[in-house]
């Protein structure tokens, strides 16, 4: 390798899947330098748009839950096996929910409070994790990863809502209230507390990062008791919310829909009684005429699955009505991946109407959700760094 | 109708004749058409060998006179890289990466990439070293901590 040049090595390395080029770091001792190399995870993070993404398997087991990972090889498709994550905090964090994955880095939050939470990056086998402040049992607390391009800054935001006395005089009479607050890696010591959120989050609300925003499906307050769901997102580079336009439905959709990213646009995805699913993508972000419904699937039921699966229920969770079909990605040859039932991986052809199960050595029985990954090798010091020499260059292009 | 010919000189001064066509798929040959006064004996490739460019040539040969214009053309033509890629030994490979670099042929060098990267996929680690010519310089110790980094993946 020493006599090829370093722009040709990169270029074959990025076509490996992660698991390859972690291997590599055996090979010698300039190789293991090269592999945690900034530039070369800032390539394979370019390449990333142009192969599928990996998967992250989130499996609650009761005690200590675990994560699972899917590698995709560019050429052969996904691998016929998971491996175990290894997960250095779950002393600390047993049970866990994935907030959010982003440039290879995972959010992950405890389960019960949202208290505690880490950022990790597998691949590189750092974790970090952000300042707790105090918290109270009767709050309800959502987390979201995200990430700003311009400045290279990734960014936590958690939103707190929480009753308090309407006034001194009607105490017992409860409000709501919230406070949101962001956490920018490499900048901030402590929570910041950006203002408060209109809208009511769920916890377990859908939810897709793309273009810089944070989406979600939430319910309006003002619009009981019929109810119709709006798309809410956030901006991480300014900040602040803005809602979103929906599809124009063709029947009213009454319960919640999901959120998917589809061809590299912001996807509804709803689930109807018979099975059925209806997916809508947006093609031009944030223009409403744009919303076109492109595929419907019928009724499936993958060969895998276990119907007298018995799966730990949680009382504490606010359980989201979800659809037993979950749209995961769109991959690069044009088929949809999907997720039925919390069990089954299955791979959907819009062309010919044809499903093919996954099958996977080492899956678990369950899995509470699915996350679309970007395997890289990236260190939080090295992109904190970049984005202080960006603030630096923009700081100078200022008083030039 | 006649097509013009371009000649082109390896390293070992040995003359390769090609249609232009075939030629300027290469994005050096043709900055080299024209920018500069070819050599009597053709154009000079100094740093590409005849046994490479010989190769060089067979490939752009076929990929100029074959336009796929429909799937069964696109997979004739897949068929016939895969036939190109497996005549070859990995040394005659890596210098072809090299040579497809140089010349700028963007097809060539994906081609090639690609092919090393397929080699690599299933290969140990002593055979990646071997692969690369790579000595293990890692003491013992060092080698373990490697290991330890990301044990999860590698067992």
């Amino acid at each position: 390798m020493e006599s090829l040049p370093r722009e040709i090595i990169v270029n074959i390395l990025t076509r490996l899947p992660i698991m390859s080029v972690l291997q590599l770091k055996k090979v010698c001792r300039s190789w293991r330098t090269f592999m945690q190399d900034a530039s070369l995870s800032t390539m394979l993070l370019a390449v990333a748009t142009e192969r599928n993404p990996c998967l992250i398997l989130h499996h609650d087991s009761p005690i200590r839950n675990q994560l699972f990972f899917l590698d995709d090889d560019a050429k052969n498709g996904y691998s016929k096996a998971v491996r175990k994550v290894s997960l250095p905090f779950t002393s600390v964090m047993p049970e866990f929910d994935v907030s959010g994955s982003c440039n290879g880095f995972l959010c992950l939050s405890d389960s019960l409070l949202a208290e505690t939470i880490f950022l990790y990056n597998p691949f590189f086998q750092e974790h970090m994790e952000l300042p707790k402040t105090l918290n109270c049992a009767n709050h309800d607390v959502v987390i979201g990863f995200g990430f700003v391009s311009a400045s290279n800054e990734y960014k936590v935001i958690r939103i707190v809502y929480y009753m308090e006395p309407c006034d001194r005089l009607r105490r017992s009479v409860y409000q709501q209230r919230s406070q949101v607050d962001l956490f920018t890696l490499g900048k901030d010591h402590s929570w910041r507390i950006v203002g408060s959120a209109k809208y009511r989050i769920h916890r377990h609300s859908p939810k897709i990062l793309l273009n810089g925003f944070l989406h979600w499906v939430v319910i309006p307050y003002n619009c009981r008791p019929s109810p119709s769901r709006i798309i809410l997102a956030f901006d991480f580079a300014t900040e602040k919310f803005e809602v979103i336009p929906c599809p124009r439905w063709e029947r009213p959709v009454r319960h919640t829909f999901q959120l998917a990213e589809i061809q590299g646009c912001l996807s509804a995805v709803v689930n109807w009684k018979d099975g059925s699913i209806d997916i809508w993508i947006m093609k031009e972000y944030k223009v409403r005429e744009s919303w076109m419904k492109e595929f419907t699937i019928g009724n499936y039921v993958p060969i895998g699955l276990n119907p007298r699966l018995s799966r730990p229920i949680r009382i504490w969770r606010n359980g989201m009505s979800r659809g037993s079909v979950q749209v995961l990605c769109s991959l690069k040859c044009g088929k949809l991946l999907l997720e039925y039932e919390n069990q089954a991986l299955v791979c959907y052809d819009p062309l010919g109407g044809n499903f093919e199960e996954f099958i996977i050595q080492g899956l678990p029985e369950w899995f509470r959700s699915v996350v679309t990954h970007v395997g890289n090798l990236l260190s939080f010091e090295a992109e904190i760094v970049r984005s202080k020499s960006l603030s630096g260059d923009i700081r100078s292009a200022c008083y030039s | 109708m006649s097509t013009k010919k371009i000649t082109l000189l390896s390293s070992d001064r040995e003359q390769f004749i090609v249609d232009e066509a075939v030629a300027i798929q290469s994005q050096t040959i043709k900055n080299l058409i024209e920018d500069t006064v070819p050599d009597e004996d053709g154009i000079p490739l100094p740093v590409v060998h005849s046994r490479i460019l010989a190769k060089v040539t067979e490939y752009l040969t076929k990929h100029a006179n074959y336009k796929p214009h429909n799937d069964a053309a696109k997979e004739e033509l897949k068929n016939w890289d895969v036939k190109f890629l497996g005549k070859l030994d990995n040394n005659t490979l890596f210098d072809l990466i090299l040579a497809a670099n140089y010349l700028d042929i963007k097809g060539l060098l994906d081609l090639t990439c690609q092919a090393v990267a397929d080699l690599m996929k299933g290969m140990s680690v002593e055979e990646v070293r071997k692969l690369f010519n790579i000595e293990n310089d890692f003491t013992p110790e060092e080698e373990e901590a490697v290991r330890k980094e990301n044990q999860w993946a590698f067992d």
